[in-house]
């Protein structure tokens, strides 16, 4: 078939398949759309939140959009939401990758009009109505390393494996780990903090080499739901189940293998479902021009705290998963 | 779509030699390929609009110039590379040490062309560095800017040790906040850069020698043509590309991190290629780049606002790459590999 | 010095040896700086970690280096590893026996290779334009089939596979030098294997004397999809989970290690044991970063001017002979 045919025959073709779709509309409702931007689309933790919002706004009576970027990039994420601008939502709300780099596009969206809300990852203040938050950074922090503190008696050294250097909520818990660990456990050294980019091959590498670097470590810190079932799987490789303490932020999914064959005692989270219907319960508030006040219960999550000053919204404590009671939860 | 006047560059040129007159045929040889993606873009834009009523309003469009502005301005450079025979990895991670270097000026209180020209000569350095391994060392393009993508990004993460620099002055954001007639600057800035490009690349020598060695660099060098010269120049513009990207990031994000211009690379290599330039070198046009930048950006764009999940967006754009490049190939005819 | 008129094998065979001892050489050097420096990279424990980090990247490694001895490029290999992993852990996980899922495992591997092939061979599709493409297609593809749901455990055969045995190694290593073994025998003693180093040296010289570029092009690119599929095995099997955005980047690493082995890019140049010596190069340089404590920004330059310093050492050959060739050096 000579070219000029089959580019003929392929225009042809590529004519009618859109004739055929074009004949409808997507429909234009963007009184009630809410729009909600994960940090990155394609892992389970922002599934979960997901999942859990889009059930709620659902329910609300919201149309549910959720899109966001392939990988955790703040410039990308900017190109999602400037994108999202275009369709006047009703509500946006999103988990920052990087509270500087997305501050400029949401005061943007907040000049258009349209309600702002940040879910799990804040922005710049002025950059949003109102900051959803699972938990108190400082709390978090700080207990993260108590859990740690307790498997080594306060005493001995620990490494952390992060997800990225420069992703915000990461590095606020960290400070109060660090700071936590400072005041109340002087005898802890850390060693290293390094990187796992939330892949779990890059955590796993990290955790081996650190093992081999530091004869006398004795925990890990996985904070990132990417680091803790790799540093689970160095540990349980190298043989030292047990004897190598660990503890981090992950999803009872992920560390359900390892808290069963006791190769981790705890590990700490929150139910990022309920984070997502708080998100779409606050966005309904602010479509209905409501304000959320402190120790309001709200259907499905619970009392909330509220900050009027700060315009931030907590969640909750955070949520322990141990051999006793992981069999509960399921995400 | 190449447009360039035989004239002025016979007049340039003084040499008769068989050898440049088959350059010039080259160049005017008629490359379908632009026109092939425009006719796609345009049946997406009908079609994007007639299912989406935002598409065409001038909101989106705002703010689709400006990202498209910066991969076009790496795009430009890369298609300096591509034409010279090259390519270049490392341009991602040239426009986060520009970013990271503008990061640092501001935390010291510099004022605001401080900052800017500090940007631009950081990513002047690194595109120089490249370029003496390139161009005076003759080393493959592809493994130098391999190893000099893993060692800028070193670099850059070094120099902000994983944070973000925020606090940037109102006189560098005014980049991003300025429009003309509604239509932000960095468009303007864009256009302007492709003019000066276009004129670089038809009617100077260093142009006319860029293509030759792309086409045939043994019979440009035997011809007495500066290649060491030329390739330090191509790469080291290619840097300040990057530098005035990254300048520009900055403003839109009002911050600077590392990792900005990430996915730069693959979306600069793509744009150029999209627009029909030959990956093995020998043929340029600014019109045809523009055109696959363009492309990629307009079909991204519609593409979210038509609600294609994310994933499908990622396999969408890279599937039309493929169908337009093949397309492409079908059109021109056969054409020898010249590796 | 070389006389320029020596016979094409002689050339190659002298110039292949010169750049093996070169990184020989190197690795000697940095096995003294370790030897004072870190003496523990040498006990038994950390080289089997070594070895066992090395498999999977030497199994790869092998496939693209018939690629770029082809004179092509594959930078859909990270893609391809992420689909396998996925493929393989999801019917494993559905409780079909590793005899089904193996074979299936490589078939997939097989057919991307092959539609990579396809697009360079028949749609004359410049390599890196081909897969530069298919990756984002594969890897698009990939993860909206998973939506983003990662697999956190693995059967059990799959884990016995990646368990370590034997003193610290696992059946990676085996894999891996079974790997070598064969590729050595099918590159120097079989027909395909040479026209594959004449394609890549000279592809019109090869169409003289009536190697097709079907041949050398398809068998490239499927070899390094079903090496591919088996890397993806023994990755899933040590890492115990696989994501779908596993390996992303992954093919660089790949391309970095066959180069610093000596391959020349433009094809028809390289060799088995320079292939070896790179990944060692790589995978020795990021364990010893580790345990010499450099921080992580540093380990990024320090493997970025290593693989430059590769990049010198392997084009010298090829600049010697340009620098005899030419009359007017200042050019």
């Amino acid at each position: 078939m000579k070219p000029r045919q089959s580019s003929r025959i392929a225009s042809l073709t590529l004519a009618v398949l859109l004739l055929a779709t074009a004949c409808s509309r997507l429909p234009r409702n963007s009184k009630t759309l809410f729009v909600m931007v994960p940090k990155l689309v394609g892992i389970p933790y922002f599934n979960s939140a997901r999942d859990g919002a889009s059930q709620e706004a659902s329910r609300l009576g919201l149309h549910f959009f959720y899109t966001g970027p392939t990988a955790a990039d703040a410039s990308l994420q900017v190109d999602v939401i400037a994108g999202l601008l275009a369709r006047h939502p009703a509500v946006l709300a999103v988990s920052c990758d990087d509270a500087n780099a997305l501050t400029p596009v949401l005061r943007r969206a907040r000049r258009y009009g349209i309600p702002v809300l940040t879910w799990d990852a804040d922005a710049q203040p002025d950059a949003r109505d109102w900051f959803v938050s699972q938990v108190e950074d400082e709390t978090l922090g700080r207990h993260v390393m108590d859990v740690l503190a307790e498997q080594l008696g306060g005493r001995g050294q620990y490494a952390i494996i992060t997800g990225s250097l420069t992703a915000s909520n990461l590095n606020a818990w960290l400070f109060w780990m660090k700071k936590q660990q400072q005041e109340k456990y002087p005898e802890m050294q850390l060693v290293a903090v390094v990187p796992g980019n939330d892949d779990q091959q890059q955590s796993f590498v990290q955790a081996q080499s650190l093992l081999q670097a530091y004869p006398n470590l004795r925990g890990f810190i996985g904070n990132s739901s990417a680091a803790p079932p790799a540093i689970a799987r160095a540990i349980e490789q190298a043989g030292l189940s047990g004897q190598i303490a660990m503890a981090g932020l992950s999803t009872p999914n992920l560390m359900r293998h390892y808290i069963e064959n006791k190769t981790v005692k705890t590990i700490t989270l929150w139910d990022p479902g309920k984070l997502g219907k708080l998100t779409a319960a606050v966005a309904a508030m602010m479509l209905r021009h409501e304000t959320p006040h402190d120790g309001m219960d709200v259907p499905g999550v619970g009392q909330i705290r509220v900050f009027p000053e700060t315009r931030k919204i907590v969640m909750g404590s955070p949520l322990d998963f141990t051999r006793e009671n992981i069999s509960q939860y399921w995400f | 779509m190449t447009s360039s006047s035989p004239a002025s560059l016979e007049k340039l040129v003084n040499s008769q030699s068989k050898f440049t007159k088959r350059i010039m045929e080259l160049r005017l040889s008629g490359n379908l390929q632009p026109g092939v993606v425009t006719l796609l873009v345009l049946f997406f834009c009908i079609y994007a609009s007639y299912r989406s009523g935002d598409f065409w309003s001038a909101l989106n469009w705002q703010l689709l110039v400006q990202p498209l502005a910066e991969a076009g301005l790496v795009s430009l450079g890369m298609m300096f590379v591509i034409a010279s025979g090259g390519i270049d990895l490392s341009v991602g991670a040239i426009v986060g040490v520009a970013a990271v270097t503008a990061g640092i000026a501001a935390q010291h209180k510099l004022p605001v062309q401080a900052i800017e020209a500090a940007a631009l000569a950081a990513g002047m350095l690194c595109g120089a560095f490249n370029g003496l391994l390139i161009g005076v060392l003759r080393l493959s393009s592809i493994l130098v800017t391999l190893g000099s993508m893993i060692l800028f990004s070193g670099v850059a993460l070094a120099l902000s040790n994983g944070n973000s620099f925020a606090g940037f002055p109102d006189g560098l954001l005014w980049w991003n906040d300025a429009a003309l007639l509604g239509i932000p600057v960095e468009f303007f800035l864009f256009l302007a850069i492709a003019a000066v490009a276009a004129v670089l690349l038809h009617y100077t020598l260093w142009g006319h020698y860029v293509i030759a060695i792309g086409s045939n660099r043994v019979a440009a060098r035997y011809s007495g043509y500066p290649v060491a010269l030329t390739l330090f120049g191509v790469y080291t513009l290619q840097g300040l590309l990057c530098g005035t990207t990254g300048i520009l990031l900055v403003a839109r994000l009002a911050s600077a991190r590392a990792d900005m211009g990430q996915g730069l690379m693959l979306m600069a290599i793509a744009a150029v290629v999209l627009g029909g330039a030959p990956i093995v070198g020998g043929a340029a046009s600014v019109i045809a780049t523009l055109v696959g930048v363009a492309a990629f950006y307009i079909v991204q764009d519609g593409l979210l606002l038509l609600d294609v999940p994310p994933f499908v967006q990622y396999a969408l754009t890279s599937a039309m790459l493929l169908v337009a490049v093949a397309a492409g190939n079908l059109l021109r005819g056969s054409r020898e590999d010249r590796q | 010095m070389t006389p320029l008129r020596s016979s094409a094998s002689e050339r190659l065979r002298l110039s292949i040896h010169r750049h093996e001892t070169k990184l020989a050489s190197l690795l000697l050097v940095l096995g003294i700086a370790l030897a004072i420096t870190a003496p523990r990279f040498f006990s038994s424990v950390n080289l089997a970690l070594l070895a066992r980090s090395m498999g999977v990247l030497l199994i790869i490694s092998v496939g693209m280096l018939n690629v770029i001895l082809a004179g092509g490029i594959d930078v859909s290999a990270g893609a391809t590893l992420a689909v396998v992993s996925v493929v393989l852990v999801r019917l494993g996980n559905r409780g079909l026996p590793a005899s089904v899922v193996l074979p299936i495992g490589l078939l997939t591997g097989a057919t991307l290779g092959a539609v990579n092939a396809a697009l360079i061979a028949e749609l004359r599709i410049p390599p890196i334009v081909a897969t530069l493409g298919t990756a984002g297609l594969f890897r698009g593809l990939l993860l909206e089939w998973t939506q983003g749901e990662w697999e956190s455990s693995i059967p059990p055969w799959l884990n016995a596979i990646g368990s370590p045995r034997w003193g610290g190694l696992d059946a990676s290593v085996l894999a891996a030098a079974l790997t070598v073994l064969a590729a050595t025998w099918i590159l120097h003693r079989t027909q395909i294997g040479r026209a594959l180093f004449r394609f890549g040296d000279s592809p019109i010289a090869a169409a003289r004397i009536g190697i097709s570029p079907r041949q050398p092009i398809y068998f490239a690119y499927i070899s390094l999809g079903i090496l591919t599929a088996i890397g993806a095995v023994f990755y899933a099997a040590q890492l115990g989970a696989v994501q779908g955005n596993a390996a992303n980047g992954y093919e660089l690493t790949v391309i970095a290690a066959v180069v610093l082995g000596g391959a020349d890019i433009l094809g028809g140049r390289g060799s088995l044991l320079g292939t070896f010596l790179g990944v060692l190069l790589l995978c020795s340089l990021q364990q010893a970063l580790v345990l010499l404590h450099v921080a992580t920004f540093w380990q990024n330059i320090a493997t970025g001017l290593i693989v430059l310093l590769g990049v010198i050492l392997s084009s010298a050959p090829r600049l010697h002979r340009k620098l005899l060739l030419q009359q007017s050096p200042s050019a």
